[in-house]
């Protein structure tokens, strides 16, 4: 039987590259910070990097199992490490050639990203609980890096198809393979967290990458949860996931257009929340940060057009507005739902 | 810490499973029940039997708990440049882009939410500084305002806000907008960002043009002139300016000064025996090469009329195929502007096909092209009158 890939979006030959280099960014994940910056600023390294994508390559093409493949990629690699080891290497970059030689064969997982997607889907239906929906995983193929003009390390992004399914949706990480190296696994949970936090269990009528509500607001009270996650997905990845996530972070909020502003003004809203509830309701900082993203939450199921909570969130200032402070304050108080929050805050008519 | 953060999730959620309280910190279960049960005074089990949920009972007592763990409190805000920055992009990215949403209803939503914006930035540039909910946008407010962006910003609000509310401006305040507007433009570099507050400036005055009269060649050519403005915008800011401000004096006069009623009117003969006619500037591309006329320069309507001299085949020709049009866009019973547009676009390729002329042909496929590209751009749809905003 010819070997297949579990995704839709990806090429039998695509996957297994993919897999044979997530396998072994897996496997060497305690090193994946020290490993990128080798990659930056060391030539043997990043000569390494090159073999190790050039060998997978061709192992990939080569119609094997995915096992096969892996095995082939592991020790071609292994072998070419060997040869770099012989030389003459500065004390540093040979210990961590060695160790990583010493790590690349551990903790074989058969699928790497669904590792991770499992792990980040199981934390974020504890947050939504009922109104949480299933979501599948898709792996696609990326033609050129997500955002061309930055070049940044993260060739990676993902996104959930709009509309889902009542009870379920769709994740798609969506992978530049060309350039999926160390930094660009490591970025990996926190693109899903932003997923499965900001877009699964979303309940609107559309969705938008200009939206402040959805893509910051949200975004930031992903980042939130994922302070919180990032060890109990992997301890081990861990490091390398934290600071990837926040080198990301930079990258996406800085970013140029209408995506990055939405995302930067949905950040200033989740801090002026935040500083209010500390302000105005005493709650200790780190009591107003997280109720900030338990807000975010709730506002995130209810039933309401997306125009409707970007409206909410340009209302968010300091000063608050009176009518704001007052519903933002009865939530608090527990005595009126985010729904009726929404309706009062923005004065909207329902649709 | 880690029982600073359980703690703190504990105060921020109320009531909660362990499953819950455990996405909003980082300590495995055992740990959280340890701490959870440390404070029994704030915090008591209930529901044992369902896995176990918590309530806060006191939630005074738990923040006095946290305070005693947490740093000393400073209130952290974002910083002021950095609001403004963002608000004011964003705001104008809005008001400009809403235009083309299809549904009226979200058009307004959106028209607020960008409003809110706004004022936000405005309130801190007033004097008194005053709560940016307050802020009206008036005209008293334009001059109270210090930068010339800033009053770009609030004339395209302003707009925005009588577009989607229904309220047309009167035609003096709106060709004084519009003189404004053109001298403020000049004063700033005209950047990308500029250049889309620009066209969204266009439309929106345009949109609020009084239609001339229930006509569907009115209406072509109005459509054709908006969008051939708002098309200039990006390569020649200044000459775009002009376009409209002689756009809006020319729709502005009532109707029997108005320009717009026919695709083609013949004014009168010259002692050389040659016509001289208004026509709609698209035919121009039907006449083949052999005929002689020429056209003036300035335009009758910018974008859409032109005035042509001629031998008088030029006349009978133009005058034919401006018969063929305006018939076959009454048939077509389009309503919107960019059925129309597109219609029109049909139309000229048959009538250049009719000819076997290439440079006919070559020439009409160009405008053709050209028509086919204003169709499809999208604009602030035209007021028609309180509570009918369409789409354009």
């Amino acid at each position: 039987m010819r070997p297949m890939s579990p995704y839709v979006g990806l090429e039998p030959a695509m996957w297994r590259n993919l897999l044979a280099l997530a396998t072994i960014f897996h496997a060497t994940r305690t090193k994946l910070c020290e490993f990128c910056i080798h990659i930056d600023e060391n030539r043997v390294v990043q000569k390494v990097m090159l073999d190790l994508e050039l060998h997978a390559q061709v192992c990939a093409a080569q119609n094997l199992d995915d096992d096969e493949t892996v095995n082939r990629v592991i020790s071609g690699w292994k072998g070419q490490l060997d040869n770099v080891l012989g030389l003459q290497l500065e004390t540093d970059i040979a210990d961590f050639l060695t160790e990583l030689r010493t790590l690349m064969c551990r903790d074989r997982v058969s699928d790497p990203f669904r590792k991770i997607f499992d792990g980040v889907a199981k934390l974020a239906s504890a947050v939504y609980g009922e109104n949480w929906r299933l979501p599948t995983l898709e792996v696609a193929h990326l033609g050129r890096h997500p955002r061309e003009s930055s070049n940044d390390a993260y060739a990676v992004t993902a996104a959930t198809p709009w509309p889902p399914d009542e009870a379920s949706a769709e994740v798609e990480l969506r992978i530049y393979c060309d350039r999926f190296r160390p930094a660009a696994f490591a970025a990996v949970p926190m693109l899903l967290t932003h997923e499965c936090v900001c877009h699964v269990p979303a309940r609107q009528d559309r969705a938008a990458n200009d939206s402040a509500f959805a893509e910051g607001l949200l975004d930031w009270t992903a980042y939130v949860y994922y302070e919180n996650w990032v060890v109990k997905l992997d301890r081990e990845l861990a490091p390398a996931a934290r600071q990837h996530a926040d080198l990301l972070r930079r990258v996406l909020t800085q970013a140029d257009g209408p995506e990055g502003r939405a995302r930067r003004l949905g950040h200033l809203a989740a801090e002026y929340l935040q500083a209010w509830f500390e302000d105005s309701c005493e709650q200790p900082p780190a009591e107003a940060k997280k109720t900030v993203a338990r807000l975010a939450v709730q506002l995130n199921i209810v039933d309401r057009p997306l125009s409707h909570k970007d409206h909410f969130v340009s209302l968010v200032s300091w000063p608050m507005r009176p009518v704001v402070a007052n519903a933002l304050s009865k939530w608090e108080y527990d005595e009126v739902s985010a729904e009726v929050l929404l309706d009062t805050a923005t004065g909207l008519p329902l649709p | 810490m880690s029982k600073e953060q359980i703690l703190a999730a504990a105060a921020a959620l109320r009531q909660f499973s362990l499953d819950e309280i455990a996405a909003f910190c980082d300590e495995q279960p055992l740990r959280i029940i340890e701490v959870l049960e440390s404070v029994p005074d704030a915090i008591e089990r209930t529901r044992v039997d369902l896995g176990g949920r918590w309530r806060v009972v006191d939630r005074d007592h738990l923040r006095r708990i946290l305070r005693r763990t947490d740093a000393p409190r400073t209130l952290v805000l974002p910083r002021r440049e950095r609001d403004v920055e963002e608000r004011l992009w964003h705001a104008e990215e809005m008001l400009v882009k809403c235009g083309a949403e299809p549904s009226a209803d979200q058009r307004r939503v959106l028209v607020v939410t960008a409003v809110n914006h706004l004022c936000q930035v405005l309130a801190r540039d007033l004097p008194g500084k005053p709560d940016w909910w307050t802020v009206e946008l008036d005209d008293r407010l334009t001059d109270l305002i210090t930068t010339a962006r800033l009053r770009l910003d609030v004339a395209v609000a302003r707009l925005a806000v009588g577009n989607v509310a229904g309220v047309r401006m009167p035609i003096d305040e709106l060709i004084d907008m519009v003189t404004r507007f053109r001298d403020e433009t000049m004063r700033l570099d005209a950047d990308d960002r500029l250049r889309r507050l620009v066209r969204g400036f266009v439309e929106l005055v345009t949109a609020h043009l009084a239609p001339i009269a229930e006509s569907v060649v009115n209406q072509l050519l109005v459509a054709v002139a908006r969008r051939r403005v708002r098309a200039q915008v990006g390569f020649d800011l200044d000459a775009a300016m002009s376009a409209l401000e002689l756009l809006v004096f020319l729709l502005g006069q009532d109707s029997e000064h108005a320009p717009v009623h026919d695709l083609y009117r013949m004014l009168d003969r010259l002692p050389d025996g040659s016509e001289r006619s208004i026509v709609y500037r698209d035919l121009l591309p039907l006449l083949p090469t052999q005929l002689r006329w020429h056209q003036q320069q300035k335009e009758r309507l910018p974008g859409a009329l032109v005035e042509v001299a001629g031998e008088p085949a030029v006349s009978h020709l133009l005058r034919n195929c401006a018969g063929r049009l305006e018939w076959d866009l009454r048939r077509a019973r389009f309503q919107s502007d960019r059925g129309l547009i597109g219609q029109a676009a049909h139309v000229f390729q048959q009538l250049a096909e009719q000819g076997a002329d290439r440079d006919v042909i070559s020439r009409s496929d160009q405008t053709r092209a050209e028509l086919i590209n204003l169709a499809k751009m999208p604009v602030w749809p035209t007021l028609l009158t309180r509570d009918s905003v369409g789409m354009a």
